[in-house]
């Protein structure tokens, strides 16, 4: 039974695996569960894909060999990242047509908070429904490297998400005002 | 020195340990509660869901989960936060799930080294002068745990390997390790946690590199 | 320490972005505490650290915490602080259907746990389950209570008004109907209008404590409302200290406030609000400086600038978002002492940290057109 929390228990590095001889022998963390799956199974004389186009073609067998697939694909991490990277956490204050100020917490560095318009067309049109007084948003700038070490400077802006509430958490809210308005001690 | 002067880049994942249900967690499900844009379930490029095994690339997220593990991760900064946000909505939607435990794994490459300074810090971490009856003696992995952190049941494991993104310096996964003690629940001890916990294990990891640092004394 | 038969009203400012608060010593070790507000960096609540630093036994000599509203940033540190006054008892102002508006409370805290950590509600909802814990008596305030005795010395509840609270209490039942979704913060209109304005009597002498009253076009609240009936309940007395309401804004203000209610030449103090709008105004500080001399600020009414940063991404940002401004954190102190039993006992006034003349700041802004 897994215990372990690490992201990759026995992370090698990208060099050290790409001198490995063993096809098979890939990123561990999927490694252990693939094998477990893969070890009853009959593997049979299929040909083996290179990639998931053949599988989709209907060349292979599908499940199988996705599985092998995947597993050649494992050492084969995003190169793409972010440095020096500048984060805030949001909040609509005031609402204009176009526009809208937020207070901003420094993610960064939370200490003293910050202020400052933004556009609305600075938002993704995906989260434009989520704009209102009271919302909450990321927002970061830095600079992104690409997989092929393109530098740029970007500005991101993400509204936060939550989930929905349900019955049971209107529920558990009532529960708690009704016990703590029954014992609370008032003058 | 800050650890904004020896950090480069730094990946994030939120693992969780217990029992799961692969199939169920897509993107279009995401989308439906809410938790991503209908745009990126579009746009997910899904490598497997099965009721065994399940993966799933967002533009900025992987989630993997197996029958006995859940795994989110990020490698750009700006999606820290929200690959939790999306950790509490998904386990907000499947409240039942039993969970043992979480950790948030921290993954910081420093800056790249001068050839004296990576080869210094090897010798730090293990002096070679025990290896000496080796042609080429060279660190590979040191893992660290410290197994008694005040005020909570878990601990942080902390590996330092070559990075394998940048040449010339080394990685730090840092994992912070939570247990949980009501293993049946997961909604609300889970939101405790990163209310409680979220800033704090960041910040500790910046902590732990920059002691580090501070100890091996690379730049003198 | 001030001594036995001393009078104190201290009031902390920030710099007006992180709150504020009041703390009064009444006499004879009674301490009451108006709000909290923090230090952002160390995040500590100024008026327990100021009380430590006087010596207070905070768990014998606090009496009572006031919280003038449970939604804004006027309670940053309240838990702390409470939770270190081990006898106080703890004070608010809901709506008259108290279990509603718990219920709202309760909702905003469940939206508070899952994504918006650390908000006022949160503090709000630990401060009101302390004190249930704790078995302390919990006050509701409304207009004319008596909230605290002590010999001589007393403080009064001069807001909300009966009229508020039941506005309030419909407006919490919108607030339940149109809770909406989690990731939304929940905004209560017009929160000013359900602040806690106190009256202090101090043996021969009062104080007036605004919090953020602002004048109401509707008689039935605010201000007017005071003067309308306070004048005939428990104000006996024209104060001779005041806590100039919402930082001096033309929205807390109204000449007969200072005609009626306070005595010629009053000892007034304020703290400033430095977000996108900047108060005092100068117009307005002119204004009170029409009334009294002796007019005292927290802090300067100071111009903001983006927070220090690497140069790149300090570039980047001018290029990109240049109203960026942080909201500095400015510590002042503005104590008041007097000798209650003395009738003719003058107001002494000092200042710590940033705190100074409101003479100053008006030279500053003068000079800078603001």
């Amino acid at each position: 039974m897994e215990t372990s929390t690490a992201i990759n228990p026995n992370l090698l590095s990208n060099r050290l695996k790409n001198s490995m001889s063993s096809k098979d022998e890939k990123s561990a963390s999927v490694e252990a569960a693939i094998s477990n799956f893969l070890k009853n199974k009959k593997i049979g004389n299929q040909k083996s894909a290179n990639n998931f186009r053949e599988i989709d073609e209907g060349k292979l067998d599908g499940l199988q060999d996705r599985m092998r697939v995947l597993l050649a694909q494992r050492s084969n991490a995003p190169k793409e990242y972010y440095k020096k990277t500048q984060r805030w956490f949001g909040s609509i204050i005031a609402l204009e047509k176009d526009s809208f100020t937020a207070k901003l917490e420094d993610l960064n560095s939370p200490d003293t908070y910050e202020v400052a318009s933004f556009d609305i067309e600075d938002v993704s049109q995906g989260d434009r429904d989520l704009i209102g007084i009271g919302k909450n948003f990321y927002w970061s700038v830095g600079y992104y490297v690409s997989h092929d070490g393109q530098v740029k400077k970007e500005s991101l802006i993400r509204f936060q998400r939550l989930p929905i509430w349900d019955s049971n958490d209107i529920d558990e809210a009532a529960d708690s005002a009704k016990e703590l308005h029954d014992t609370i001690n008032w003058e | 020195m800050s650890v904004k002067n020896i950090v480069e880049i730094k990946n994030l994942s939120i693992v969780l340990v217990g029992n799961f249900n692969p199939s169920i967690v897509q993107p279009h499900w995401l989308a439906n509660k809410g938790l991503i844009r209908e745009e990126e379930a579009n746009e997910a490029k899904i490598d497997l869901i099965h009721n065994e095994y399940a993966c799933f690339n967002l533009d900025w997220a992987r989630i993997e989960i197996w029958l006995d593990k859940f795994a989110i991760s990020t490698t750009r900064e700006p999606y820290f936060e929200i690959i939790r946000d999306l950790c509490v909505g998904i386990f907000s939607a499947l409240k039942e799930t039993p969970v043992k435990a979480i950790g948030i794994n921290t993954t910081a490459h420093l800056r790249p080294l001068t050839k004296k300074q990576y080869t210094d810090l090897g010798n730090k971490l293990v002096p070679l002068s025990n290896w000496d009856f080796l042609n080429n003696p060279r660190v590979l992995t040191v893992e660290m745990l410290d197994d008694t952190i005040e005020g909570r049941d878990g601990f942080r494991r902390i590996i330092i390997q070559p990075s394998d993104r940048l040449n010339d310096t080394i990685m730090f996964n840092i994992n912070d390790h939570y247990n949980f003690e009501d293993k049946t629940a997961i909604n609300n001890q889970l939101i405790t946690l990163f209310n409680n916990h979220w800033h704090s294990s960041l910040e500790e990891s910046d902590k732990i590199i920059e002691k580090f640092w501070s100890n091996v004394n690379l730049d003198s | 320490m001030p001594a036995l038969d001393v009078s104190e009203i201290i009031l902390i400012g920030t710099g007006g972005g992180y709150g504020e608060s009041v703390v009064i010593h009444l006499a004879d070790n009674h301490w009451i505490v108006v709000d909290s507000c923090i230090d952002p960096t160390s995040k500590a609540s100024l008026p327990m650290q100021y009380l430590r630093d006087k010596g207070v036994d905070l768990s014998k000599d606090v009496k009572l915490i006031i919280c003038t509203h449970w939604h804004n940033d006027h309670i940053l540190g309240l838990y702390e602080l409470f939770e270190a006054c081990t006898s106080a008892e703890f004070c608010f102002a809901p709506c008259h259907d108290v279990q509603k508006f718990l219920f709202l409370v309760s909702l905003d805290y469940k939206k508070a746990e899952r994504g918006i950590p650390n908000s006022s509600t949160t503090i709000f909802i630990k401060c009101i389950e302390l004190a249930r814990h704790r078995k302390v008596r919990v006050k509701r305030a409304v207009q004319d209570k008596l909230l605290y005795k002590h010999k001589e010395y007393e403080i009064f509840a001069l807001s909300p008004s009966d009229y508020t609270l039941e506005k309030y209490d419909e407006e919490v039942s919108t607030l339940i109907t149109e809770f909406g979704n989690t990731d939304k913060r929940i905004i209560t209109s017009s929160p000013n209008s359900k602040s806690i304005a106190l009256y202090v009597k101090l043996n021969n002498h009062r104080a007036i404590l605004g919090a953020d009253l602002e004048v109401s076009n509707d008689a039935r609240e605010g201000w007017i409302n005071i003067i309308d009936n306070c004048t005939k309940t428990v104000i006996d007395q024209k104060a001779s200290l005041f806590k100039v309401p919402h930082h001096g804004s033309e929205n807390g203000y109204h000449i007969d406030i200072w005609n009626t209610l306070l005595t010629e030449q009053v000892n007034a103090n304020l703290t400033p609000w430095n977000r996108k709008q900047k108060l005092p105004t100068t117009q307005m500080l002119e204004v009170m400086y029409g009334h009294t001399d002796k007019l005292y600020i927290t802090s300067n009414v100071i111009g903001s600038k983006p927070k220090k940063r690497e140069k790149g991404i300090e570039k980047f940002i001018q290029q990109i978002n240049p109203s960026l401004r942080e909201v500095k954190f400015r510590y002042g102190l503005i104590r008041c002492t007097i000798e209650g039993k003395d009738p003719k006992g003058k107001w002494a006034t000092f200042t710590e940290g940033s705190a100074m003349p409101a003479s100053q700041v008006l030279r500053e802004m003068r000079t800078t057109s603001l």
